[in-house]
């Protein structure tokens, strides 16, 4: 019974890790290897050439940077301004405030690829397309992380705030020294999952870039060219220089990543 | 708590002005623009009442649309709970070689969107690709309705695994264990282990699952746009992707805002029939 359970298993995560499999194989192949009878999983002869060729291809390289600057000015400003709305929810009484939490709640409604229009026009207008503010700007209401922000602040001890008011402390110094370090974990969840989603993004980015160098990776990697002349070996090498970092990041940090995405899993 | 009176608006003030300019105005605008005739470049030109709604349901490329997106929904959110859960479900005891499933069914998570699609595009490469060359199948996966529904279906399955069953695998790991010990001792076989026990100790989990799986499938677009490119004869252009086309390649813009003003409406009435449903609920309970 237990064998035959290790085998269903073994069989099914074979299938499921089969694309990432033969991903990294068919990044080795050679053109004939493609087109071979009978197909081949494994290389015909071991060369690093389609690296070479992904490397130098005019904008892989620029796509990957734009990619990355987006994720990461993406998720500071993301994480900046969902912590001042949080702290300003759990910390103050002001006219109005469940108003406003319903107004941020509110927008969890209203799915965002269907508001593509108007906020292209918006940026537009703005003169933010082919800009990195303008590839992150609609993604910068993270309203589930206020959400949770705000219950890690409520469940902060009264008494840890009071006594820094009393010694003076104004919103800074209780941030920097209260806040900030016991938060530092969720902080580091939430900047995870937004990397994450930030970096995925496809619609918004082909909406707002048409200059070829600030096309963003996700949408970059699917114009490089190689597989209009059949010539899928590059291709596959693109896709395995992003995938080989991150296989390697999830076998080291998997308990890490599996339980900041876990803890506070809500969708933005 | 403090009293202060401008500090928290100010601290407030990034997250309100981007919900207004990023969802409220649009969300507006859209509901105006619905009835105007709009120039290329987004300003209203004149005030033409439902002839935009008319002309969206004179044709039936939206009514097929929403057919292909609810297709795509009944077959995918079964399909992915099932497997999702047995997956889970084949994990659930921790031992040594749990961990190296685990890793394994964790990292489809790895490849990133547009890379898994362009991956599975070239496996099911009718001609040359893995699936069809190595099974000895001559199936035309992208050119045929069933083909590249299959394969656009397969491919959200990978899509989602991963983020699935670590969510899964969690809520059925902290399942109180003596729960479990109680009904093995009364002699619980494992079909009524997982049914009368395991499932519904996992329910919220297991239905945000299959919420997200709806969602999730209802506003497909990207898979679809790398895969079959909406082909063939628009078997695979869901809603939103219809609707991308009408905005950015056909310029019709003021068709686009009547397709997304219908999307609001239904949107908000599902969350009011949520509300009462829920709301009648729990007066039931007090």
């Amino acid at each position: 019974m237990k064998i035959f359970k290790y085998i269903i298993t073994t069989l099914f995560v074979l299938i499921v890790l089969f694309p990432i499999f033969y991903t990294l194989s068919a990044s080795l192949f050679t053109l004939q290897d493609f087109t071979a009878t009978p197909a081949r999983i494994v290389t015909s002869q071991l060369t690093l050439i389609n690296y070479q060729r992904a490397l130098s291809h005019n904008y892989y390289l620029r796509y990957l940077f734009n990619s990355l600057v987006m994720a990461v000015l993406g998720t500071t400003l993301r994480l900046s301004i969902s912590f001042l709305a949080s702290y300003a929810f759990a910390r103050f009484n002001f006219k109005g405030k469940d108003l406003c939490f319903l107004i941020l709640l509110g927008t969890l409604f209203f799915p965002s690829d269907t508001l593509l229009q108007q906020n292209y026009l918006t940026v537009l207008h703005l003169h933010l397309t082919n800009n990195y503010l303008g590839l992150v700007i609609t993604g910068l209401l993270g309203v589930s992380q206020i959400i949770l922000l705000r219950l890690f602040f409520l469940s902060v001890p009264l008494s840890l705030y009071d006594t820094a008011s009393i010694d003076g402390a104004g919103d800074y110094l209780i941030i920097k020294k209260i806040l900030l370090p016991l938060s530092s974990p969720l902080l580091a969840s939430l900047a995870l999952q937004s990397a994450i989603s930030f970096f995925n993004s496809y619609l918004w980015p082909l909406v707002i870039t048409d200059k070829i160098n600030m096309r963003t990776i996700q949408i970059g990697i699917t114009m490089l060219g190689f597989s209009e002349s059949l010539d899928f070996g590059p291709l596959f090498a693109a896709i395995s220089i992003i995938l080989i970092p991150t296989i390697i990041l999830f076998c080291f940090a998997r308990k890490t990543i599996v339980k900041a995405l876990t803890k506070n899993y809500l969708y933005t | 708590m403090k009293k202060t009176k401008i500090k928290p608006y100010l601290y407030l003030a990034p997250a309100l002005l981007l919900a207004f300019v990023f969802v409220y105005y649009p969300l507006i605008k859209t509901f105006i623009s619905s009835f105007f005739s709009i120039s290329f470049n987004g300003k209203l030109k004149n005030f033409v009442f439902f002839a935009n709604y008319k002309s969206l349901f004179s044709r039936n490329e939206l009514a097929h649309s929403i057919w292909v997106t609810l297709r795509f929904a009944i077959f995918f959110v079964p399909l992915n709970t099932i497997t999702i859960l047995f997956a889970s479900l084949l994990c659930e005891k921790e031992s040594k070689a749990s961990k190296f499933f685990e890793t394994g069914f964790f990292l489809p998570l790895a490849l990133s969107l547009s890379s898994a699609c362009l991956v599975f595009k070239f496996l099911f490469n009718p001609s040359l690709g893995i699936i069809n060359s190595a099974l000895h199948l001559n199936i035309n996966w992208i050119d045929s309705t069933a083909g590249a529904n299959v394969s656009l279906l397969l491919l959200c399955l990978f899509l989602d695994f991963g983020i699935n069953f670590i969510l899964l695998l969690s809520a059925l790991r902290s399942i109180d264990k003596s729960v479990v010990q109680a009904a093995l001792l009364d002699g619980a076989n494992v079909w009524t282990m997982v049914w009368k026990i395991k499932l519904p100790l996992i329910k919220p989990t297991l239905s945000f699952i299959i919420f997200m799986g709806v969602r999730d499938s209802l506003l497909m677009t990207v898979p679809p746009m790398i895969l079959t490119e909406g082909g063939p004869f628009n078997e695979t252009q869901t809603l939103i992707y219809y609707y991308y086309n009408l905005v950015f390649r056909s310029n019709s813009y003021g068709q686009g805002a009547a397709i997304c003003a219908l999307i609001f409406l239904f949107c908000i009435t599902v969350s009011l029939l949520y509300n009462a449903f829920k709301t009648r609920k729990y007066r039931g309970v007090l």
